[in-house]
C-alpha cells in the first residue's frame, strides 16, 4: 500500500502544489492577523478543479507553512503571526535582538519539520487506534485535560506564579464574555449584537503582542531628534544537526504532546506549544536561560505546534470529525474531492489517502529549502526602524483584526486588547497566560458543565473516569512538585544570606 | 504593622496600580453579574451561566489583593514619564477616531492616517517616510486584501 | 444656456429610465456576492460555493462568496437584511438562523419581512442516533425508559438548536426524563455519542457512521424520511409532534426587484436540478431538496411560528 501510495506521488503537480501550499502558508501565516484558515479558504475553489492528492497536498501544505510562518513574525517582530507561535515569540525574540534571529530561525523551522514528521509517522501507522482512544476522550477527561495544561502552564512557564495566574484568570474572563456555552444565553455583552461574538483570539493576539509592541516603542521613544536607535549586528547562524540532536528529548517529548494534543478535538496548536514550552523549562538544568533565549525555548514549541498537524488529521480523516476550524475546512476539502471521511475513508480510498501522507512527510523539503531562501531575506526585517516598521505593523494589524470575521468591532477589540497588553507588559505581567486564559477558559468550562450534565450533577464522574482520575493526579503531582521546588530555592537563598 | 503599611506605599508604583484596577474591575463584575448573565428557567440549578465567571471574579480580586501584599521583595515599576502617557494615549485616540470614521472615509484613508501620525510621533521627520511610505504600504495593503484575498474592507 | 439644461434634464431622466430597465433586463452587469453565515469549508460554504459557480455560467457574471460567521449564523442576515436590494447581495442561509435562534432572542432582523426568499436547495437530515449497541431499538422504547425514570442524556450542536428545543418540547409532553447535553457543533455531539459520554446525538452527517454498524438511527427530526434510510421514521410519524425541518436556501433582502428575483429563481432551480450538481452534493453527503421561493417563504414563516410558541411554552416552567 505505502509503495503504491508513492508511486502516485510520482506526479509533477504534486510538487508544484506542495511548493505553491508551502510558500503561501509561510507568507500568509508572517503576516499577523491573517491564519491558515483564511489562506485554505481562499485556495479552495483553486482545487475544485485539480485531481485528489496535488490538491489536498497544497492544502496541508499550506496549513504546515503557515504555523511555521507565524514563528517568522514571532521571533523577528515579537507578534507572533500565529496564535500557535507565542510561545516560540518569547525566547525566539530574545535571541533576535542578540543578533541572533537567524539561529533562532533555523532552530524553529528544524524543530518544526521534526514535529511534523514525528506526528505525520504516527498518523500513517496509528491512525484508527488512535481515533478511538480520542472517543474515550469526552467532557470529563477533556475538563481534567485542560484544566492540567492550565496549571502547568502556571506553574512551570516562567515568571511569577500569582502573577501567571491573575493572567491565567483575566483570560479566562476575557473568553467568558459573549455567549455562554451550554445555554446560549448572551454574558456581559451590554445587550450589544456585535459583542455576541465576544472577544476574538486573533484580534486579542494581535492587539496584546502587535499593538501593546506599537505603544511601548511610542513610550520609550527618547527624542524626535534622536536619530536611528541601536540594532544589533547579525550575528552568523549556522544550525548544525548535532545542535538539534543535542536537543532531541525535548523534541521528542513535544512531538509528543503536540500528536496527542493535536488528537483531542478542540484544543488547538497555541495549548500544546505551550505546554512543551513549559515543560523544557521544567526539565532544563538551566531554567533560567528561558526567557533570554533558550535553544529549547524555540525548539519546543516550535516542534509542538507542527506536530499538531498530523494529530488533528486522524479524528477529523479516521471520523471525519473535524478537531478545529482548520480542519474543518480541510475536511470540506476531502469531502469535494470525493475523499469521504470517516470509517469508509481508508478503506475505499487507501492510496490516496496514504499517498497523502507521504507527501505530507516529503513536504518538508521543500519547508526546508523555501525557509531558509526566506530567512536570507527576511532577517534583515529586524534591521528596519521601529519609526518605519511599527506604521507598517500598525495597518497589517488593522487588517489582521478586521479579516477575522470581517467586523471592526474585532479591531476595536484588538485596540483594547493592545492598551491593555502595554500596561500589563510595562508592569512585568507576563502576557502567554492571559492568552491560555483565554484560549482554554470557556472549553474548560463547558466541558465540566456538559461533564456534570451527563452526569446529573453527580461528581462522581471524574473519579469513575480511569483517565480523568490519572490526569487529576498528574495535576496533583505537578503541583506539589513545584511547591516543592520553590520551597527549596527558598531555602537555599535564605541559607546563602545567613553566610 | 504600621512599618509595613508605610513601605507598601513607599514601594507601590505601577503594578499595584494595575493591582487595584483589576480588583475594582472585577468587583464591578460581580455586581453586574445578575444583569448581565441571564439564567433561562429550563436551565439547571447550580451549575448555571452564572456559577462560573462569579468564580473567576472573587479569584481575580482575590489573587489582585494577596498579590499587592506579597510584593514585599520587589520594587514596583514607577509610573513612568507624563510624556511617555502623553504618546500612547494620543494614539490610543487617534486610532478610536480613525476607527470610528473609518465605515464612512474607507480602510485605506484611515489606516494610512493611523500609521503616518504614528511614525511621527516615532521620532520620523522626513516627510517622504511619514508620509509617503505609510501611504504606500497602506495602499498596498488595502488592494492586495480587497482583491488577492477578497476581504470586504470597509 | 437652456439647450444645455435641457439636454441635462433629458440625460437625467433617460438615464433613470434605463437604469430601472437595466435592472431586470440587463442583470447582472457585475459581481454578485453570496454571503455564507459560516466558515469557509463547512458543508453550506461548499454547497453554496458549487451552486454559485455552477449559476455564474448562466448569468455571465462572477458570483463571489463570502463568509461571515459569528452569532450562529445571525451575523450574516443581520449584515444581508440591511444590505442594497438590487439584486447583487445573496446569502444562503439554514435554519437555525432562519426560524430557530429568532423565536428564541432578539436577532436584530426579522425572517419573514426582511427577506425575499429565491429557493431552497437541500436541508441535511438530522437524525436521532444511538450506539450500535444501544438497548433502544426505537424511538419508542426509548421515550418509554425516560418516562419510567432512566435519565437519558441527548446531545445536539448548540443550545437553543431547533433540535434542542423540539426534543425538549417531546420530554415535557411525554414527562421523560431527558437531559440536553449541548456541544460545540455536530462533530463533537457525534464524537461524545461515538465514545458513549452521552445516551443520544441529534446530529446530520451520519449516514457513513450507521452503514458502517457505529450508530443506530432511531427517528428522523424532519418532515420527510431520509431517503438513504427509508425504513427510519419521522418523529410525526412515530407519533411525537415536533419537527425540524432542515433547509438550505438562497435569499435576497426583501424589496428586490420581483424580476431579479424571478431570474435568480429561475437561473439556481436550474443549477440545482442538474446532474453535475445532484452528483456534487451526494459526494458531499448532502441531500438536494430544491423548493420554490415561495413555499420557502411559507415554510419559514410556519416554522417561526411554531418555534416562537414552542419557546414560549418551554419558558413557563
Amino acid at each position: 500500500m505505502l509503495l503504491d501510495a508513492f508511486n502516485a506521488l510520482m506526479d509533477i503537480w504534486v510538487l508544484v502544489a506542495a511548493i505553491v501550499g508551502i510558500v503561501t502558508g509561510i507568507i500568509i501565516g508572517a503576516i499577523p492577523g491573517l491564519g491558515p484558515t483564511m489562506a485554505i479558504a481562499l485556495l479552495i475553489p483553486v482545487t475544485f478543479t485539480m485531481p485528489p492528492i496535488p490538491a489536498i497536498t497544497l492544502l496541508l501544505g499550506v496549513y504546515q507553512g503557515a504555523i511555521f510562518g507565524g514563528s517568522i513574525s514571532a521571533i523577528l517582530l515579537n507578534v507572533p503571526g500565529t496564535p500557535s507561535s507565542a510561545a516560540t515569540a518569547i525566547d525566539g525574540h530574545a535571541m533576535a535582538k542578540r543578533g541572533e534571529g537567524g539561529r533562532a530561525l533555523r532552530i524553529a523551522l528544524y524543530a518544526s519539520v521534526a514535529g511534523n514528521i514525528f506526528s505525520c509517522f504516527v498518523l500513517i501507522v496509528l491512525a484508527e487506534p488512535l481515533a478511538s482512544m480520542a472517543l474515550n476522550f469526552g467532557p470529563a477527561e477533556m475538563a481534567a485535560l485542560m484544566f492540567f495544561a492550565l496549571l502547568v502552564i502556571v506553574l512551570f512557564g516562567g515568571g511569577v506564579r500569582l502573577d501567571a495566574a491573575l493572567m491565567v484568570l483575566l483570560g479566562v474572563f476575557a473568553g467568558i464574555v459573549g455567549l455562554d456555552p451550554i445555554e446560549g444565553t448572551p454574558r456581559f455583552t451590554f445587550d450589544s449584537f456585535a459583542m455576541e461574538n465576544g472577544l476574538q483570539l486573533i484580534p486579542v493576539l494581535v492587539g496584546l503582542f502587535a499593538m501593546s509592541e506599537v505603544f511601548l516603542k511610542l513610550f520609550e521613544r527618547r527624542s524626535a531628534n534622536q536619530g536611528d536607535m541601536d540594532i544589533p549586528e547579525i550575528l552568523p547562524s549556522k544550525v548544525r544537526f548535532i545542535d538539534m540532536w543535542r536537543m532531541r528529548a525535548t523534541l521528542l517529548w513535544s512531538s509528543l504532546i503536540g500528536t496527542f494534543v493535536g488528537i483531542l478535538p478542540g484544543i488547538g496548536s497555541t495549548v500544546p506549544a505551550f505546554m512543551s514550552y513549559s515543560l523544557a523549562r521544567a526539565r532544563s538544568k538551566q531554567p533560567n536561560k528561558f526567557g533570554e533565549g533558550a535553544d529549547e525555548g524555540v525548539a519546543a514549541p516550535e516542534a509542538a505546534n507542527n506536530a499538531v498537524t498530523g494529530g488533528a488529521l486522524i479524528p477529523t480523516l479516521a471520523l471525519g470529525i473535524p478537531g478545529d476550524a482548520v480542519t474543518a475546512v480541510i475536511l470540506g476539502a476531502f469531502m469535494l474531492q470525493g475523499l469521504a471521511p470517516g470509517p469508509f475513508l481508508f478503506r475505499d480510498y487507501g492510496i490516496e489517502v496514504y499517498a497523502i501522507f507521504e507527501a505530507l512527510i516529503l513536504s518538508s523539503i521543500p519547508t526546508i529549502i523555501f525557509g531558509l531562501l526566506l530567512f536570507k531575506i527576511a532577517v534583515h526585517v529586524i534591521r528596519i526602524q521601529p519609526r518605519h516598521l511599527f506604521p507598517t505593523i500598525t495597518i497589517l494589524a488593522l487588517l489582521g483584526a478586521f479579516s477575522v470575521n470581517n467586523s471592526l468591532v474585532d479591531v476595536w477589540v484588538m485596540l483594547g486588547a493592545g492598551f491593555v497588553g502595554f500596561l500589563l507588559r510595562r508592569s512585568g505581567f507576563p502576557l502567554p497566560p492571559l492568552l491560555i486564559g483565554l484560549i482554554l477558559g470557556t472549553p474548560l468550562e463547558q466541558s465540566v458543565r456538559q461533564a456534570l450534565l451527563t452526569s446529573n450533577g453527580n461528581l462522581d464522574i471524574f473519579w469513575n473516569s480511569h483517565i480523568a482520575l490519572s490526569i487529576i493526579a498528574l495535576t496533583a503531582i505537578c503541583i506539589v512538585i513545584s511547591v516543592a521546588i520553590s520551597v527549596f530555592k527558598n531555602k537555599r537563598h535564605q541559607g546563602s544570606s545567613d553566610v | 504593622m504600621n512599618l509595613s503599611i508605610s513601605k507598601l506605599l513607599a514601594k507601590s508604583g505601577l503594578q499595584s496600580l494595575i493591582f487595584l484596577i483589576l480588583a475594582v474591575f472585577a468587583g464591578l463584575g460581580l455586581c453586574l453579574l445578575d444583569t448581565q448573565v441571564q439564567v433561562f428557567s429550563f436551565g439547571d440549578s447550580l451549575f448555571d451561566a452564572r456559577f462560573f465567571p462569579r468564580i473567576v471574579l472573587v479569584l481575580i480580586i482575590v489573587i489582585a489583593l494577596l498579590c499587592c501584599i506579597a510584593r514585599t521583595r520587589k520594587m514596583d515599576e514607577p509610573i513612568g514619564s507624563l510624556a511617555g502617557w502623553a504618546r500612547v494615549f494620543l494614539v490610543v485616540g487617534m486610532i478610536s477616531i480613525a476607527l470610528w470614521f473609518m465605515p464612512s472615509v474607507g480602510f485605506l484613508l484611515s489606516s494610512f492616517v493611523v500609521a503616518s501620525v504614528t511614525a511621527f510621533i516615532l521620532g520620523e521627520r522626513d516627510i517622504k517616510l511619514y508620509v509617503g511610505l505609510p501611504l504606500l504600504i497602506a495602499a498596498l495593503v488595502t488592494f492586495g486584501a480587497q482583491y488577492g484575498l477578497t476581504i470586504p474592507l470597509p | 444656456m437652456s439647450l444645455l439644461k435641457t439636454v441635462l434634464t433629458g440625460a437625467v431622466f433617460s438615464s433613470m429610465f434605463v437604469s430601472l430597465g437595466a435592472n431586470a433586463v440587463d442583470y447582472p452587469t457585475h459581481p454578485i456576492t453570496m454571503v455564507v453565515p459560516y466558515g469557509a469549508g463547512g458543508t453550506t460554504d461548499i454547497s453554496a460555493r458549487k451552486l454559485s459557480s455552477l449559476a455564474e455560467a448562466e448569468l455571465g457574471q462572477p458570483i463571489v462568496v463570502e463568509n461571515r460567521p459569528g452569532g450562529s449564523g445571525t451575523n450574516a442576515m443581520r449584515a444581508v437584511a440591511k444590505a442594497k436590494k438590487d439584486g447583487y447581495t445573496l446569502i444562503a442561509t439554514t435554519s437555525s438562523p432562519l426560524f430557530v435562534t429568532p423565536a428564541v432572542r432578539p436577532v436584530g432582523y426579522d425572517s419573514v419581512k426582511d427577506f425575499t426568499p429565491i429557493l431552497n436547495y437541500s436541508g441535511p437530515y438530522h437524525g436521532v442516533l444511538v450506539q450500535a449497541d444501544s438497548p433502544y431499538e426505537s424511538f419508542d422504547e426509548l421515550i418509554a425508559s425516560a418516562k419510567s425514570g432512566t435519565s437519558i442524556s441527548y446531545g445536539t450542536a448548540g443550545a437553543m438548536g431547533g433540535p434542542h428545543l423540539s426534543f425538549e418540547l417531546i420530554a415535557r409532553e411525554n414527562k421523560a426524563k431527558l437531559k440536553h447535553v449541548p456541544f460545540s457543533g455536530a462533530g463533537s455531539a457525534t464524537a461524545a455519542l461515538l465514545g458513549g459520554h452521552v445516551d443520544v446525538a441529534l446530529v446530520p452527517a451520519y449516514r457513513d457512521l450507521v452503514l458502517d454498524s457505529k450508530l443506530r438511527l432511531l427517528g428522523v427530526l424532519d418532515d420527510s424520511r431520509d431517503p438513504d434510510f427509508t425504513s427510519v421514521p419521522t418523529l410525526k410519524e412515530a407519533g411525537y409532534d415536533v419537527e425540524f425541518p432542515s433547509v438550505v436556501g438562497v435569499m435576497a433582502p426583501a424589496g428586490t426587484d420581483p424580476d431579479i428575483v424571478a431570474k435568480l429563481e429561475a437561473t439556481f432551480t436550474k443549477v440545482a436540478n442538474s446532474d453535475e450538481f445532484k452528483e456534487f452534493m451526494t459526494k458531499l453527503n448532502q441531500p438536494v431538496r430544491v423548493m420554490t421561493g415561495k413555499k420557502l417563504g411559507e415554510t419559514i414563516k410556519m416554522n417561526l411560528e411554531t418555534f416562537r410558541q414552542v419557546a414560549k411554552e418551554l419558558s413557563q416552567e
